[in-house]
């Protein structure tokens, strides 16, 4: 129901996020005043901006594809079926989970490509890139890819209990202002570990107190 | 003598401390037009709600066919087809598609199940019609194709026929009672239209405030209350004083200042006639009229015995 205007969504993100890229590359590249960027720096500010992107449009589908169908009353047909209504909610969430997850991979993916290309035909890094440059790359994005699967259950929890599609969005915007800052620039992989657990601790709690109180139908 | 189907007892639903269902007990016999008629606000959605697990009773029991039902139950549902409130659908999608997608997430997978279904709400099976375009009438059929798609046992409609044309209200019970007759559904429909559901329903469901006021048979009001005697009279203050001292009669009602309506049959109207004559009160008119389901609201809601 209306996933090509999702799948629209996330190439247009995605070719935005490389344009900026290609803005900042250039931008160093060319002004003789800036040292050219580093493959580290570029991927870093890649992530951001793709987890970033993919954390609200989390929200939007939450907001949409849930909370919407408790606004527009469908949850009066979703309710009457047969179906037990926390595996109704779950599926959705899964698959918005499954459809974000995919598109932040064939963002970083894009990323990752674009700028080994980039250092290849026009030596825009500091630094040269190889097999490793893609390893870290590969790497950067399955932590993120772990960071946004937790973070975007927040933003969904809150929104189903309050039931209120802005929230979910203003919540989600919110965590991606709190995210770099909460997680830091480079942590060590314990570090990173222990943080995504007490982050995990506290989606799982706010996602079960959502799927207790959060499921009836109100008047 | 059929078996009840549904049985509410002693439902209690209460929003804000505001009890909105009080107590509501329900009957509702395999194979028949069950009809819940009151007022906006009365608790007929609430009640249908609750019997579709969609809202949990505070208190009380629902047995859907044969089984008691809890708060967390859902496979009964897959028995029951409904139309609550609005006729809500994906509004981007065909009439065909959203019926699809209905059908999928029961469990079934046959679109000429579809096809029936649109058949009998005498729909066109049409793909490209998004539902924003459909008229309220076609929305309408639409819910009903919607509910009938796993052919459930009990159908239940809330206001089906609200917002239609006197032709949309006259196809619309022209559906649900083909359904009932050839398909052997039973149906629960409400209605705050009394003509509706007198036109329509086997059992009628009296509510007011949360309370069911009567639930009886359509066969034992036009038998028990068929008619009742109407005078009018140039004088209603002796013409009630008579009734009530002489003749004995205190089952009336006092309509306007000339007016007055008898519901105890056990006079005749000669009678009545000999002694207002002899007491000097003009009759202008007497005459026994039929009693209707409207009537039989305002006389049940107004505590008079019609019995």
């Amino acid at each position: 129901m209306g996933i090509r205007k999702y799948i629209i969504a996330s190439i247009v993100s995605i070719i935005c996020i490389l344009l900026f890229m290609t803005i900042s590359l250039y931008d160093s590249a060319t002004d003789p005043e800036q040292t050219k960027d580093a493959y580290e720096s570029m991927l870093r500010m890649a992530s951001l901006l793709i987890t970033g992107t993919f954390l609200i449009m989390s929200a939007v589908l939450y907001a949409e594809i849930v909370i919407g169908e408790y606004k527009n009353r469908m949850v009066l047909i979703m309710y009457s079926y047969p179906i037990k209504r926390e595996k109704l909610v779950a599926a959705k969430v899964i698959l918005i989970t499954v459809f974000v997850g995919i598109s932040m991979i064939v963002a970083f993916i894009a990323a990752i490509i674009y700028l080994h290309i980039a250092e290849i035909k026009f030596d825009v890094l500091i630094d040269s890139v190889n097999i490793s440059t893609v390893y870290q790359g590969l790497a950067k994005m399955a932590e993120q890819l772990i960071v946004l699967c937790i973070f975007s259950l927040i933003p969904f929890a809150v929104g189903l209990l309050k039931r209120s599609a802005s929230l979910t969005i203003v919540v989600s915007v919110i965590l991606l202002v709190l995210m770099q800052p909460i997680m830091g620039r480079s942590p060590s992989v314990l570090e990173f570990m222990g943080k995504v657990f007490c982050f995990a601790v506290i989606a799982a709690f706010v996602v079960l107190l959502a799927m207790r109180r959060g499921l009836e139908i109100r008047e | 003598m059929a078996k009840n189907i549904l049985e509410c007892h002693n439902i209690v639903k209460e929003y804000d401390k505001h009890r909105v269902v009080d107590g509501a007990n329900i009957h509702v016999k395999e194979g028949e037009i069950y009809g819940i008629v009151g007022p906006n606000g009365a608790g007929k959605s609430t009640i249908m709600k609750m019997i579709l697990n969609l809202v949990p009773h505070d208190s009380g029991e629902i047995i859907f066919d044969g089984k008691i039902i809890n708060a967390k139950d859902y496979e009964y549902l897959s028995k029951i087809g409904s139309l609550i409130e609005n006729p809500y659908f994906y509004e981007n999608l065909s009439g065909m598609d959203n019926l699809i997608i209905h059908m999928e997430y029961l469990g079934l997978n046959d679109v000429k199940i579809v096809e029936d279904a649109m058949k009998i709400v005498s729909l066109p099976l049409d793909y490209s019609k998004k539902v924003s375009a459909y008229s309220v009438g076609m929305k309408k059929r639409l819910a009903v194709a919607r509910a009938i798609i796993s052919r459930p046992k009990l159908l239940i409609m809330d206001e089906p026929t609200s917002g239609l044309d006197p032709q949309g209200m006259l196809d619309m019970r022209r559906i649900l009672r083909g359904l009932n007759q050839d398909f052997g559904m039973t149906v629960i429909i409400s209605s705050h239209i009394l003509s509706e559901i007198e036109q329509i329903a086997d059992t009628v469901c009296f509510i007011k405030e949360g309370e069911i006021l009567e639930e009886i048979a359509m066969q034992d009001i036009i038998e028990k209350n068929a008619a009742y005697i109407e005078l009018s009279v140039d004088s209603v203050e002796k013409a009630t004083g008579l009734l009530e001292n002489t003749l004995k009669i205190e089952d009336f009602k006092v309509m306007s200042e000339d007016i007055i309506r008898i519901y105890d049959f056990n006079v005749e109207i000669k009678e009545i006639n000999k002694v207002f004559s002899k007491n000097d009160i003009g009759v202008n008119k007497i005459c026994r009229k039929e009693n209707n389901l409207e009537d039989y609201f305002f006389l049940i809601e107004e505590g008079v015995n019609c019995v």
